[in-house]
C-alpha cells in the first residue's frame, strides 16, 4: 500500500528537479562569457519505481543525480597540439619581422642607400681627388656606412636579447603554470572526495593548461588513483612537471661560454631546479621560438677535427675547421664535455687552429669531431650576425688593402676596429687579421677622418694630384663578382636580405595556417561546451513549464485531499 | 555541428578582421604606389627592385660623369681651337715676314707680335678647369708653363736618336775671311740658356766624342771639328760635325737650367728631370685621367699640355724672335746676307707652323671624336634609363586604376559583411517569445 502523500511527494520531487535545472541554467548564462568555462548540465533521472501489486510499478518521480560538463578530451589533446606550433610559428615570426626592419629593404634608408652614398661620394673624388671637400665628403659617408652596420649589429644584438629575456619569461610563465595546475589538483581532489564533480575547477585547470601549451608544448596525463578519484599529471620531455599536487619548476643559468662568437655574454640556459639537464632541441611551444631565434645559427656554429693533442703544453690542434673568427675565451664541446680554452691561433698557409686550453687535453681526442656550442639550423640572430661580420670584414679587407698599397705601400687602413691597438698589420690574405673586426665595433680609421690627407687616391706619391688610379679601383670594387662567394658585395647583401624576406614570409604563412587550424580546433571546443544562448533560453522555458506544471500537481493533489479529507462522507 | 552565439561573433570578427586587413594592404599600396612595403610580403618582388634601384643609380652616376666629361673636354676643345688659330697668325707672320721688301721697322712690330703670341700660347697652356690646370696631368695644381720667372735649379734629361738631328743654315767665318752661310748639324735641346755646370752626355763620350762647352757668339761655336760636339749653353743646342753624323748612336744628355722666364715650359711636365731645389724628380707617364661613363667604359678626358704645346713649338718661336734679333744686330754681316738670313728664318717658320697647325688638328680631331662618342654613351644611357624605369615600375609599382577597382569591390564587400554581421548578430529568441 503506498503513501497516502504518495502524489504529493512526487509532485514536490518535480518542484526540486526544475528548481536544480533552472539553477544550471542561470549557472551557464551566468557564465557565458567565462574564459574557458564549458557549459554544464543536470543528470537527470527517474527514481526509483514502486511495485504496487498487481497494477504494475509506478513511477516515484524524477532526481538531479549529478551535474556534469559539455567537453571533449580529444579536442582538448587536439588543442593543445596545434597550439604550442602556433606559439612556435607567433615568435618566429614576430621577432623576423623585426630583423627585417632592421635591414629597412626596400627603403630610402636602408642599407643600400647608405652603400650607395659612399660609392656616390667615390665617385664625385674620382674627379677631383685632391679636393678637400671630395675627400671629408666621402670619408664622412663612409663613416655613415659603418655607423648603419654597427647599428644594424646593435639592433640584432637586441634582437637577441629580446629572444633571451623571451626564454627567461616562458620559463617563470611554466612554473608559475605547473604551480597553479598543482593547487587547482589538491583542490579538485579534496572536493571530488564525495563523488561530485568539480566542473568549473576542471575549467579553471584546462584554460591553465591551455595557456602553458602556447609557452611550451607538455604531455597532459589523466590517472585514476585505487579511490577512483582522477588526478592529472603534465609532463615535460617526458619529465614530471606536475604530478598530482607537487610540481617541478625550471630555472635560467647564466650559460658560461658562449656558441656562437656573435653572441652576447648574457645568455641563459634553461635547466631543471633541481639541476637536471633540459633537453631544449625537443621543446616546443614560444620558447622554441625564443630559443631559435636567440641561438639559431644556420648550423655554422665551429667545426673542426682533432689533428693534435698536447696534455703536457695543453694545446689542441685543429684541422678540416670551417671558421676561425672566434670568441676568446671559449669553451670547445667534444661529446658533451667541454674544454675550456684562454687563446687560439690560426695559421692561413696549413688552415690549421691551436688552441690553448686551460686543462690538459687527453691523447684520445685525436680524430675527434669538436664543435662549439649548439648546431641549430635556423637563421636566427647569430647567424645574420655572422653574415654581416663576413660582409664588412671582406669589404673592409678589400678597401683597406686598396688603401694600404697607395702612395708607395705606405697608406693607412680606412676600416678599423674600436680597440684596434695599431700593433697588428691587417692583411687580404691572412684574414684571421680580420677576425677582430665586426659590426659591434666597426668605425673608420680616427686618424683619417682628423687627416683626410692621409686617405690615398693614388698608387704613386711621385704621381701628381690628380691620380685616382686607387679611387678607381676602389669604385670598380663594387662591381667585383668575386669579392664573395655569392658574387658581388651588393649580391651578397641582396642574397642576406632575401633569404630573411623569404623566411619571414615563410613563417608569417606557416602561422596564418597554424592559426586557421587552431580557429578550426577552437570552433569544434567551442561547438561543444561553449553556452548558448538561444539554447540556455529554451531550457528556461522548458524548466519553467515544468516547475509550473509540478506546482499544478501539488495543487490537484490538494484538491484530492481537500475531498478525501474534509468533504467525504464522515 | 552546433553553432553558438560566441562563435558567431568569433567568425564575424575574424571575417571583418580579414577584409580589414585586405583593405588596409591595398589602401597602403594606393598611399604609397608601391606593390610591396616590405622584403616579406614579396621577396622576389623585392629583390628585383633592389637590383633595378642599383643599376639606376649606377646610370644616374654614369650620367654625371658622361656630363662632366663633356664639359672638360668642351673646355679643351676650345683651348686647342685657340692656339691653332693663334698659330695660324703665326704662318701668316712667317708670311709676311719672309717678304724681302719689309724694312726693320716692319720686322720688329712682326717680332714684337711674335712675343706676344708666343706668351699667349704659354697662356692657353695654363688653361684650367674647375680651378684645376687642364694639361698638367696628374699635377692639377702646378701650371704648365711657369706663371712667373723662377730661379729654381733643374737637373733635366734629353734622350736623343740620330732622326732628331736637324740641318740649319748659320753663319760664320770658317776660315775664308768672312762670314759665310754654312750647313749645321745640330740637336736642339727643350731651353736655351742653360747652365755650364752638371751637363753631361756620357753616351757620346763612351763613343768617343769630345764634348765642348761653347757658346753661339764664339766664333767656332757652329764650325765643329770631326769627332767633337758643341754644348751651346745659350741657345741650348748640341752642334755635330756633319761626318759625325751618321755614325751618331742613341744618348741621353743630362743638363741643368736655373733662370727660367714667364711662358717657359715647366720640366716637370716634358722632361725626366729633378728640381734640385726641392729635391722633386719627375718622370714621364701617361698621366691619363679616367671617368667611368658607362657600365664598362672609361674615358681618358685629359689631353696631355705637352703633346699640343709641344716644346718644339715654343723653341720653335723662341729661335724665331731670337735668330731675327741676333741677325739685325749683327754688324758683320752685310745687307745682302741679312736679308737672305732673314727670309729663310721667316720662311722656315711657314713649313714649322704648318707641322703645328696639323698636330693640333689632330688633337682637336681626337677631342672632337671623344665629345662624339660621349654622345652617343649619353643616349644609351638615356635609353636605359627609360628602359630600366620602365622594368623597375613595373616590378614595384602599383597599377593604380587595378588597386583602386580592387579597393571598391574590397570596400562593397566589406560593407555586406558588415550588414551580414548586423543581422546575424542582433536578434535573439527572446525577442520572439510571449
Amino acid at each position: 500500500m503506498r503513501s497516502s502523500f504518495f502524489g504529493l511527494n512526487v509532485a514536490q520531487q518535480g518542484l526540486y528537479t526544475a528548481r536544480t535545472m533552472l539553477d544550471i541554467v542561470n549557472h551557464n548564462i551566468g557564465n557565458k562569457e567565462t574564459l574557458g568555462y564549458s557549459r554544464q548540465y543536470g543528470v537527470q533521472v527517474a527514481t526509483r519505481p514502486l511495485a504496487n501489486g498487481r497494477r504494475g510499478m509506478v513511477g516515484t518521480g524524477a532526481v538531479v543525480e549529478g551535474i556534469n560538463q559539455h567537453r571533449n578530451q580529444y579536442l582538448d589533446y587536439k588543442y593543445w597540439s596545434v597550439n604550442k606550433d602556433l606559439g612556435t610559428y607567433d615568435v618566429k615570426s614576430t621577432m623576423l619581422q623585426r630583423m627585417e626592419l632592421i635591414f629597412n629593404e626596400p627603403s630610402d634608408i636602408g642599407f643600400t642607400s647608405h652603400f650607395d652614398g659612399m660609392f656616390d661620394a667615390l665617385q664625385v673624388l674620382s674627379k677631383e681627388p685632391a679636393d678637400e671637400a671630395n675627400r671629408a665628403n666621402f670619408l664622412a659617408s663612409s663613416q655613415s656606412f659603418a655607423e648603419f652596420m654597427v647599428d644594424m649589429g646593435k639592433q640584432l644584438r637586441e634582437t637577441q636579447d629580446e629572444a633571451n629575456f623571451g626564454v627567461k619569461n616562458s620559463v617563470s610563465q611554466i612554473n608559475s603554470y605547473a604551480e597553479q595546475i598543482a593547487s587547482l589538483n589538491q583542490q579538485i581532489r579534496n572536493l571530488e572526495l564525495n563523488g561530485n564533480r568539480a566542473n568549473d575547477l576542471r575549467d579553471q585547470r584546462m584554460v591553465i593548461v591551455d595557456k602553458l601549451s602556447r609557452v611550451v608544448g607538455v604531455e597532459y596525463k589523466v590517472n585514476t588513483d585505487q579511490f577512483g578519484l582522477e588526478t592529472v599529471d603534465v609532463t615535460l620531455n617526458g619529465q614530471a612537471l606536475v604530478q598530482g599536487n607537487n610540481f617541478h619548476t625550471l630555472e635560467v643559468v647564466q650559460r658560461e661560454s658562449q656558441y656562437n662568437p656573435e653572441d652576447s655574454i648574457d645568455i641563459y640556459d634553461v635547466q631543471w631546479s633541481s639541476g637536471k639537464k633540459l633537453y631544449t632541441d625537443k621543446l616546443t611551444g614560444e620558447l622554441k621560438g625564443f630559443l631559435d631565434v636567440r641561438d639559431g645559427n644556420g648550423s655554422r656554429n665551429f667545426k673542426g677535427t682533432v689533428i693534435s693533442a698536447d696534455p703536457a703544453t695543453n694545446t689542441l690542434v685543429l684541422n678540416d675547421i670551417n671558421r676561425f673568427d672566434l670568441q676568446i675565451p671559449g669553451a670547445l664541446n667534444v661529446n658533451g664535455v667541454e674544454y675550456k680554452y684562454n687563446s687560439y691561433t690560426y695559421d692561413e698557409a696549413s688552415g690549421e687552429i691551436t688552441f690553448d686550453l686551460v686543462d690538459s687535453p687527453p691523447v684520445s681526442l685525436v680524430g675527434e669531431k669538436i664543435s662549439m656550442g649548439k648546431s641549430n639550423a635556423f637563421k636566427g640572430v647569430p647567424y645574420y650576425m655572422q653574415q654581416l661580420n663576413t660582409f664588412i670584414r671582406t669589404f673592409a679587407s678589400e678597401f683597406n688593402a686598396l688603401q694600404q698599397s697607395g702612395n708607395d705601400n705606405t697608406g693607412v687602413p680606412l676600416f678599423l676596429y674600436k680597440g684596434y691597438d695599431g700593433t697588428m698589420e691587417f692583411d687580404i690574405n691572412d684574414m684571421s687579421t680580420y677576425t677582430q673586426m665586426s659590426i659591434d665595433n666597426f668605425i673608420i680609421n680616427p686618424e683619417m677622418m682628423d687627416d683626410v690627407s692621409l686617405l690615398s687616391t693614388k698608387g704613386s706619391l711621385a704621381d701628381g694630384e690628380g691620380a685616382n688610379d686607387i679611387i678607381l679601383a676602389m669604385i670598380n670594387k663594387r662591381q667585383d663578382p668575386t669579392m664573395f662567394s655569392k658574387g658581388t658585395p651588393d649580391n651578397f647583401m641582396q642574397s642576406v636580405m632575401n633569404e630573411l624576406a623569404i623566411d619571414v614570409s615563410q613563417m608569417a604563412s606557416f602561422k596564418n595556417g597554424q592559426e586557421q587550424l587552431t580557429n578550426m580546433v577552437v570552433n569544434q571546443r567551442l561547438s561543444i561546451s561553449d553556452v548558448d544562448l538561444e539554447e540556455e533560453t529554451l531550457n528556461l522555458l522548458k524548466y519553467q513549464q515544468a516547475y509550473a506544471t509540478s506546482a499544478q500537481v501539488i495543487n490537484v493533489f490538494d484538491e484530492i485531499y481537500n475531498i478525501t479529507i474534509n468533504q467525504m462522507g464522515v | 555541428m552546433r553553432i553558438t552565439n560566441s562563435m558567431m561573433t568569433n567568425s564575424v570578427l575574424s571575417n571583418i578582421n580579414r577584409n580589414r586587413q585586405k583593405m588596409s594592404k591595398l589602401e597602403m599600396q594606393m598611399v604609397t604606389g608601391k606593390k610591396i612595403q616590405r622584403a616579406s610580403e614579396n621577396p622576389i618582388v623585392a629583390s628585383r627592385a633592389l637590383k633595378f634601384r642599383a643599376t639606376m643609380k649606377r646610370i644616374g652616376q654614369y650620367e654625371t660623369n658622361t656630363k662632366d666629361a663633356m664639359s672638360w673636354l668642351e673646355v679643351t676643345e676650345q683651348s686647342v681651337t685657340n692656339t691653332t688659330s693663334m698659330l695660324k697668325r703665326i704662318r701668316e707672320l712667317g708670311v709676311s715676314g719672309s717678304n724681302g721688301s719689309l724694312t726693320t721697322e716692319n720686322r720688329d712690330s712682326i717680332v714684337t707680335e711674335l712675343i706676344q703670341l708666343k706668351q699667349q700660347i704659354a697662356g692657353e697652356g695654363n688653361g684650367s678647369y674647375a680651378g684645376r690646370f687642364m694639361f698638367s696631368g696628374y699635377r692639377t695644381d702646378s701650371s704648365l708653363t711657369f706663371e712667373e720667372a723662377s730661379s729654381d735649379v733643374y737637373e733635366i734629361t734629353e734622350s736623343f736618336t740620330r732622326d732628331d738631328m736637324e740641318t740649319v743654315k748659320r753663319v760664320f767665318d770658317n776660315g775664308a775671311g768672312h762670314p759665310e752661310i754654312h750647313e749645321v748639324s745640330r740637336i736642339r735641346l727643350g731651353y736655351s740658356g742653360l747652365d755650364g755646370a752638371g751637363m753631361s752626355i756620357a753616351d757620346l763620350e763612351a763613343a768617343g766624342f769630345t764634348v765642348v762647352s761653347k757658346t753661339s757668339g764664339d766664333s767656332d761655336g757652329y764650325n765643329v771639328p770631326a769627332g767633337t760636339v758643341h754644348y751651346l749653353e745659350d741657345t741650348g743646342e748640341l752642334v755635330f760635325n756633319t761626318e759625325d753624323v751618321d755614325a751618331l748612336p742613341d744618348f741621353s744628355i743630362t743638363y741643368q737650367k736655373s733662370e727660367f722666364t714667364k711662358g717657359d715650359i715647366k720640366p716637370e711636365h716634358y722632361f725626366t728631370s729633378t728640381n734640385l731645389t726641392t729635391g722633386e724628380s719627375y718622370t714621364l707617364k701617361s698621366e691619363e685621367m679616367n671617368y667611368q661613363v658607362s657600365y664598362s667604359q672609361s674615358m681618358q678626358v685629359n689631353e696631355l699640355g705637352r703633346d699640343i704645346f709641344t716644346k718644339d713649338l715654343l723653341r720653335d718661336l723662341e729661335e724665331v724672335i731670337n735668330g731675327v734679333r741676333s741677325i739685325e744686330n749683327n754688324g758683320e754681316l752685310d745687307d745682302e746676307l741679312k736679308q737672305d738670313l732673314l727670309g729663310e728664318a721667316f720662311s722656315g717658320l711657314i713649313g714649322k707652323m704648318d707641322k703645328h697647325i696639323q698636330n693640333n688638328l689632330n688633337v682637336a680631331a681626337k677631342i672632337g671624336g671623344k665629345i662624339n662618342r660621349l654622345e652617343l654613351t649619353q643616349e644609351r644611357l638615356d635609353a636605359d634609363k627609360m628602359s630600366f624605369g620602365e622594368l623597375q615600375s613595373e616590378n614595384e609599382d602599383v597599377d593604380t586604376a587595378e588597386v583602386l577597382i580592387q579597393f571598391s569591390s574590397m570596400e562593397m564587400i566589406y560593407n555586406a559583411s558588415l550588414s551580414a554581421s548586423a543581422k546575424i548578430l542582433q536578434p535573439s529568441l527572446l525577442d520572439f517569445i510571449r
